[in-house]
């Protein structure tokens, strides 16, 4: 084992642009994601078989394939040229970025559906019984519940989705584990590079987790009052 | 809601800063052949492939460098353009080809039928002999092609490689180990997790000098095969007449003998 490649600060810069791009994939991804998922899981609930059978088929589709697969079909569906937008080339940067949302978007789509259902049926009568009507039950009544149950599953989505984008090296995407192999290929250290990288993803993924059961307590704490 | 909104322009603001500040390391990497030229050709190999191609440090910038480098090169001066090389999975690069997604792919590539189908190759550039690479203790117990075709026996080679078809023609009786990358079939090789990789003889040779504990065995295997070339498009013929051109003048004035042997010296760190 020689991990002496960690004290030259041209792989230092590598691993942490590699760093960078992980981040910012999986910081975009559940941003659009997220967006994607709520539309999907509210469509989801309305009265049209149709509209429920294909976003049900969607979740069902997405989340029962996986993510490489899904990415090597989308790459070849997208014909993006090579175009250079600072140091990102979109050829694979698009593609990848696509895959990733909506992977994530049919994880969290379902996720939303769950914390939505989680609220009483009872809560839903009261209320409309009261005058309210369907819309005004939901934004003000329901989803403020629900929230509660989806905020701590939506951070270990954006867990899980930190360490998928390492699927995208394959398609050229120079995040993290595209610059582990780069820094393989010219240290010959082939497990040193591995190990790096993955200490890396640990840094990234253990603080979020924690962060997200930190703000879980804080959530279940009204419940007790 | 607002804080959704919230983080949602928080996310695309963090993309946008990174996208104008440029990082100088991704999977791109242009070589300004002249000032004076503006447009870019674009290259596409897979860098886990020395002296073919391979990432190195220079000066401080992670660049890739190699014969196939030095090549595409030649060809961008001959064509008055810049050089930008984009770097993939030796598996992405025909698809990308074909989809025009790079003009041209210079990857240590052997032209094959199956290949020629979807692409169109120019001559051959360098021809190189197809060796087995096997650790230092298990080198006196291959003799023949016979010690390894046993079902006991795991063979690596590259995925999409020409190794790959020589490995199920030679060794029926082996188990096959096909990874995407050359650098994880040595690591499997060094923990003896492979007994043997097919590999090119000068890709062999620069992991001989680079990794401890490796040897190539006495007896080739195969034909010499087809050699290097260099793919383009289907139809565009063109380029690949400028291509020919560029190479035939590299190969008569000896100018690639040179190219080849300086990438060796170079990725033997000497």
């Amino acid at each position: 084992m020689d991990f002496s490649f960690l004290l030259d600060p041209y792989y230092i810069n590598i691993l942490l642009q590699g760093l960078l791009t992980t981040v910012i994939l999986a910081v975009v991804s559940v941003a659009f994601g997220t967006v994607i998922a709520i539309g999907v899981a509210l469509l989801r609930m309305m009265k049209s078989k149709i509209i429920r059978f294909i976003l049900g088929a969607y979740v069902e589709i997405i989340r029962g394939t996986p993510i490489v697969v899904q990415l090597i079909i989308f790459y070849s569906l997208f014909h993006v040229k090579v175009i250079l937008v600072g140091s990102y080339d979109l050829s694979p940067f698009i593609p990848g970025m696509f895959t990733l949302f909506i992977n994530s978007s049919a994880y969290m789509a379902e996720v939303i559906r769950a914390g939505i259902n989680s609220v009483d049926k009872g809560q839903w009568e009261a209320s409309r019984s009261l005058g309210m009507t369907y819309g005004m039950t939901f934004r003000k009544i329901i989803f403020p519940q629900a929230i509660k149950n989806i905020l701590p599953a939506l951070g270990n989505e954006f867990v899980t989705l930190i360490k998928e984008t390492s699927v995208l090296m394959y398609s050229g995407v120079a995040e993290l584990t595209y610059q582990a192999t780069m820094i393989k290929s010219q240290t010959y250290g082939f497990m040193e590079s591995y190990l790096v990288a993955a200490t890396f993803y640990f840094l990234l993924t253990y603080p979020t987790s924690q962060l997200m059961k930190r703000l879980e307590r804080r959530l279940a704490k009204s419940d007790q009052s | 809601m607002k804080k959704l909104i919230g983080i949602i322009s928080i996310a695309l603001l963090i993309t946008l800063t990174s996208f104008m500040s440029g990082c100088t390391s991704s999977n791109i990497f242009n070589y300004i052949v002249d000032d004076s030229y503006t447009d870019y050709i674009v290259m596409g190999t897979s860098a886990d492939y020395p002296p073919y191609e391979w990432p190195m440090n220079v000066e401080g910038t992670q660049t890739l460098v190699g014969i196939d480098i030095q090549i595409g090169l030649a060809i961008a001066a001959e064509l008055g353009m810049n050089l930008q090389v984009v770097n993939k999975g030796f598996d992405f690069l025909l698809d990308d080809l074909s989809k025009g997604k790079v003009d041209f792919v210079i990857a240590g590539m052997t032209p094959t039928d199956e290949r020629a189908e979807i692409v169109d190759f120019s001559m051959v550039y360098y021809e190189a002999h197809q060796v087995i690479l096997t650790t230092l203790e298990n080198q006196d117990n291959y003799a023949s092609i016979e010690d390894l075709n046993l079902n006991t026996i795991r063979i690596g080679a590259q995925m999409g490689s020409i190794q790959l078809d020589l490995a199920e023609d030679t060794f029926p009786d082996s188990q096959k180990v096909y990874l995407q990358a050359v650098p994880d079939l040595i690591m499997k090789l060094s923990q003896g997790l492979i007994e043997a990789v097919l590999l090119e003889q000068p890709v062999a040779e620069g992991y001989l000098t680079n990794v401890e504990g490796l040897a190539v065995l006495e007896f080739e295997i195969g034909e010499p095969d087809g050699g290097s070339a260099v793919a383009v498009e289907k139809g565009n013929t063109e380029l690949l007449a400028t291509i020919n051109a560029v190479l035939e003048d590299l190969i008569n004035s000896g100018a690639l003998d040179i190219i080849v042997s300086e990438a060796i010296l170079l990725n033997s760190g000497e």
